[in-house]
């Protein structure tokens, strides 16, 4: 699986959960406001599976950043969407949208923080894909 | 029964089996300890070297990477003021981790406050006048509609997550070296 088609099956399956806020991806140019998440694919992996055998087993994270410009307010509204996305990419879930399988391993958030005026937290979805050689 | 003759009492195997056993549980926590400090050197180093330099202000450069301290039994609190921007994995001491008496936890931690920022990312809201780079004398607007925004490296979580390549790897090293 290529990096585009990792990142295209994450958009489409964030786009399934029907977060019912603005989810844009990395680069995008858009206007923050309310409360919107982001998507970022960190770097990748490669492990060779041998010479001339099923090829490459590729794995990374990708990052949600959920944000939120009211601070000073509960956090609950956020972790209601925290908890979609956990849902959505529970372990051993697997999403072949895009030639190749993407398997999800797990899915860990940070504390929740003020960074830069906004209330952000953030979710590392960790994946494994293989691609055929 | 001739001079050159000996003969091993039930006690006496008992001494010398525990002997050799002893032996071998030292020669095992000998090994386990390279095996937990080659794969901890390489961890953290990995995490150092991928901390970025922040290559804009030349007098701060290296104040991120400097910033991870190494220590036994608790996290580290303070700043430690180091700026080194070419620091790597050579020049990282690691204690003793594994010993008769037991195992220690070891921690590396970073207290320089824009951490979080350069794992996780961030915006900054109203930037006024951009970033200034030092080098050139000029501010850069580095934002998308009037919000600066920087993107994570995730320099901590993509080596934890190797945390299985590191054992492996020590482990072949040390234990086939």
């Amino acid at each position: 699986m290529s990096f585009l088609n990792v990142a295209k099956q994450f958009a489409k399956s964030v786009d399934d959960l029907a977060l019912g806020i603005t989810v844009v991806q990395e680069n995008d140019d858009f206007t923050p406001a309310g409360q919107w998440a982001e998507m970022t694919m960190l770097s990748h992996d490669f492990d060779s599976l041998g010479k001339s055998g099923a090829g490459d087993e590729q794995s990374g994270i990708c990052q949600i950043s959920l944000f939120d410009a009211a601070t000073g307010t509960l956090q609950g509204s956020l972790l209601g969407i925290a908890d979609a996305i956990n849902a959505g990419f529970r372990h051993g879930a697997e999403f072949s949208d895009f030639t190749d399988t993407v398997f999800i391993q797990r899915v860990t958030r940070n504390a929740g923080r003020v960074s830069g005026g906004f209330y952000q937290i953030d979710l590392s979805i960790y994946w494994t894909s293989y691609t055929d050689r | 029964m001739t001079d050159n003759t000996q003969t091993v009492s039930p006690d006496g195997f008992a001494s010398a089996l525990n002997k050799i056993l002893e032996r071998f549980d030292l020669q095992n926590i000998e090994s386990a300890d390279l095996v937990m400090r080659e794969t901890t050197k390489n961890m953290f180093g990995s995490i150092i070297e991928d901390t970025p330099v922040g290559d804009f202000d030349p007098a701060h450069a290296g104040t991120l990477k400097g910033g991870w301290e190494i220590t036994t039994g608790s996290a580290y609190s303070g700043l430690t003021g180091r700026m080194t921007p070419r620091r790597t994995r050579k020049g990282l001491r690691i204690p003793r981790l594994i010993t008769k008496q037991g195992s220690k936890d070891i921690y590396l931690t970073n207290n320089v406050p824009y951490i979080n920022v350069a794992e996780y990312g961030g915006y900054k809201k109203n930037p006024k006048l951009g970033t200034l780079d030092k080098r050139t004398g000029r501010y850069v607007i580095r934002s998308k509609g009037g919000f600066s925004k920087q993107a994570p490296k995730g320099m901590v979580r993509k080596n934890m997550a190797k945390a299985g390549h590191f054992l492996t790897e020590a482990a072949n090293k040390v234990l086939k070296g």
